[in-house]
């Protein structure tokens, strides 16, 4: 449907090239020299690898057993304080690792590995929630409603077994993420007892500046994300097949009362109890200081406002323009998914979310070997350059959007365009973002969510040093915990403010 | 005898090991009209969307003289939702380079007698007025050929009776071919179309 005559195509192509598929190259020529770089593969890298690999793996089932039941409760039960506990769930997916790493250890004294699964878990518990959350808004109404009507045992069965591929991907995604994210275990191996996981490793190469060898040494972490996603292709399908027309709605159990507190205390683990003790760390003061906590809060808040301010608005501005060039570029992707199927779907699938899914340390790494060039320079140190890796690795998370909301548009009004003889650029952009404009604008937000909240790239490349994450990072681990404790409220304040907005936008009718 | 503005000639489109269209020859002439009928699943709509090239087909050729002026309307109807009715009418027309888009998308709106929803968008319209609309839409591009894909099946009995009073006087007004689809005998024999049967993948004259 789109050719390589349509500018369209042209537009597509060259931004996810740009974005998306040039900083990953390093990695990928790495890949053709996989065998021989297997063989250099020393014990020691190999038990970082493997601790790297059970490490995610717990925090994936962690996430299950925070995400899944939360996400069955939600979707499909009416109980007090619902719509509160929805609202809250995507926050804690938007909260920096790192500052529910740093609230968890502040309120436990935790350290370790296994603290380093259990923050994992709590940041990721919310993606098996929403998508078990989703895929409760697909299930057939007769067939649950049958199987209530037998017993409610059978009704709960038939629930987990809907629910299972959702959850399952989930915490597959979990994996994904956790498996790449130095930070965390860096963080909690500050604190504690001194351990290394791979990605640790990976990052250790830009001490030395030895980018290439930062590229190349993500590759086990390419290729296990890769295999993790090719294994979740066959549950993405499940998913779609479980749809009906006649959807079933949440509706009202005995015990709502005992359900509300359950959710209250997932919640309250998931974001409240983060959020409560990153505001009492604002105001936190030594056995000899003489201001009181709330001076010192205020401080606090001031200090991370006046210091903060020029890396939140840089922040901000690549945030922007990454978000603006999703906006821009998500339905054309999304279009071309809605009309390839077999295996030219599959691939695309797999071009378009490979950014997202491997480590941001191999984007960062890559992109500092193609790009850090003489004659690039200008290019190289502006706020272009994060803008456009933000763009390539939050692609999918806007495309996904766009591609729900395309497939809840009656067919016939895409059908109808295309007889009509309308262009691409209008079926697109004056039918489609016009119709739905809320579904384009979360991708955006969300892009610009995931982009404030990016450390891992962002502390290797220059032009993205001067960023919120970055100096949330450093000053962690300058033990300016007041300063850092207000600044992260604040950050996560600013997060939360899309949320807000989409959730007011929902209640609005077009 | 006139130039075939369609012509199929062994059709074959199966989904999967499913074969649905099977060998299917047809022709159809400048401002010939006919239904075809047939069971649920038994391939109607599928044919409409291979000759409009909505869907791919597996072997065999399906010839259209006109492929831009080849047009559906949809059981859905498939109304822009974004977009009033004096919008979708120009905006079609500019896409089907039809000059002077706005006078004419007036014109017919009043042909139509909905010239009172121009400004208004589909989900404000009544079931009979969205209708008129579609219909409108694919007159203002000249059709030579206008395929009905299961017009009227969902409307109860006495708004299909009215929707092929519509239908009759949209045709009215059109000298463009149409093959309409459909499962029920009688929107057929009431437009005194001539009949075809769609059996085992073929279409067969009565």
């Amino acid at each position: 449907m789109m050719t390589f005559k349509s500018p369209w195509a042209w537009l597509l192509a060259i931004v996810s090239l740009l974005c998306a598929w040039l900083p990953l190259m390093p990695s990928v020529v790495a890949f053709f020299d996989f065998p021989q770089w297997l063989g250099t593969l020393d014990s020691r890298l190999l038990l970082l690898l493997w601790r790297s690999i059970w490490m995610s793996s717990a925090a994936a089932i962690g996430s299950l057993i925070l995400g899944w039941p939360l996400g069955l409760f939600l979707g499909r039960y009416r109980f007090p304080l619902r719509s509160t506990y929805l609202l809250f769930l995507p926050l804690s997916l938007m909260l920096p690792p790192l500052m529910v790493a740093q609230a968890w250890y502040g309120l436990t004294g935790m350290s370790g590995v296994w603290a380093s699964v259990f923050s994992f878990a709590c940041c990721y518990a919310p993606l098996p929630a929403l998508l078990v959350i989703r895929s409760l808004k697909k299930q057939s109404s007769a067939s649950y409603d049958a199987a209530r009507m037998v017993s409610g045992g059978l009704g709960l069965r038939l629930l987990i077994s809907h629910t299972r591929g959702a959850a399952f991907v989930g915490a597959a995604l979990c994996f994904i993420f956790s498996i790449g994210d130095f930070a965390v275990p860096d963080y909690f191996a500050t604190v504690g007892d001194l351990f290394h996981v791979y990605s640790s490793e990976v990052f250790s190469n830009s001490r030395n500046s030895d980018f290439t060898a930062g590229a190349v040494s993500s590759l086990p972490l390419i290729v296990i994300s890769l295999a993790m996603l090719l294994g979740l292709l066959p549950w993405l399908k499940n998913q779609q097949q479980h749809t009906s027309q006649q959807c079933a709605e949440p509706h009202t159990v005995k015990h709502s009362m005992s359900l509300s507190v359950f959710c209250l205390g997932l919640t309250t683990i998931l974001v409240f109890a983060v959020i409560g003790r990153m505001y009492f760390e604002t105001g936190m003061r030594g056995p000899l200081a003489t201001s009181s906590w709330l001076q010192t809060s205020s401080k606090a808040f001031s200090d991370a406002f006046s210091l903060g301010r020029a890396d939140m608005i840089r922040t901000f501005q690549f945030a922007s323009i990454g978000a603006l060039i999703c906006m821009v570029v998500a339905p054309l992707w999304a279009f071309v998914f809605h009309y390839s199927s077999g295996l030219k779907r599959n691939l695309l699938f797999v071009l378009l979310v490979l950014p997202m899914l491997i480590p941001s340390l191999s984007l960062g790494f890559g992109s500092i070997v193609v790009f850090n060039q003489p004659y690039l320079d200008g290019f190289y140190n502006s706020i272009w350059l994060p803008a456009m890796l933000i763009a390539g690795r939050f692609m999918p998370i806007a495309v996904l959007i766009c591609i729900n909301a395309l497939g809840s548009q009656a067919a016939a009004v895409d059908n109808s365009a295309k007889l009509h003889g309308l262009s691409i650029g209008q079926r697109v952009y004056a039918l489609f973002v016009r119709n739905n404009w809320r579904a384009c604008l979360l991708g955006g937000a969300l892009v610009f969510v995931f982009a404030m909240r990016e450390l891992d790239f962002a502390i290797l490349l220059p032009a993205a040093n001067q960023s919120t994450a970055v100096r949330y990072y450093n000053a962690l681990h300058f033990s300016r915990d007041n300063f850092v404790a207000a600044f992260g409220l604040s950050i996560c304040f600013i997060l939360f403010l899309p949320v807000m907005l989409h959730s007011w936008l929902s209640k609005k009718p077009s | 005898m006139t130039h075939p503005i369609l012509n199929i000639q062994q059709l074959c489109k199966s989904f999967g090991e499913q074969s649905v269209l099977h060998g299917l020859d047809m022709q159809l002439e400048a401002g010939q009209r006919i239904a075809i009928l047939g069971e649920s699943g038994c391939g109607k709509s599928t044919l409409l969307r291979v000759i409009s090239g909505l869907e791919e087909y597996n072997s065999g050729q399906v010839t259209l003289e006109h492929p831009r002026r080849c047009l559906m309307v949809f059981q859905d109807l498939g109304l822009w939702p974004s977009h009033t009715s004096m919008q979708q009418l120009i905006m079609a027309a500019k896409a089907s380079k039809i000059d002077d888009a706005a006078a004419k998308a007036e014109h017919l709106l009043e042909q139509l007698q909905i010239s009172h929803i121009a400004d208004r968008k589909p989900a404000t319209l009544s079931g009979g007025e969205a209708r008129r609309l579609a219909f409108a839409r694919v007159l203002i591009c000249q059709p030579k050929l206008i395929l009905l894909d299961e017009a009227f099946s969902s409307l109860d009995a006495d708004n299909r009776q009215q929707g092929i009073e519509l239908l009759q006087e949209v045709l009215a007004l059109s000298s463009a071919a149409v093959i309409m689809v459909t499962h029920n005998q009688d929107d057929a024999t009431q437009l005194d179309f001539p009949i075809f049967d769609l059996v085992g993948g073929q279409l067969l004259a009565r």
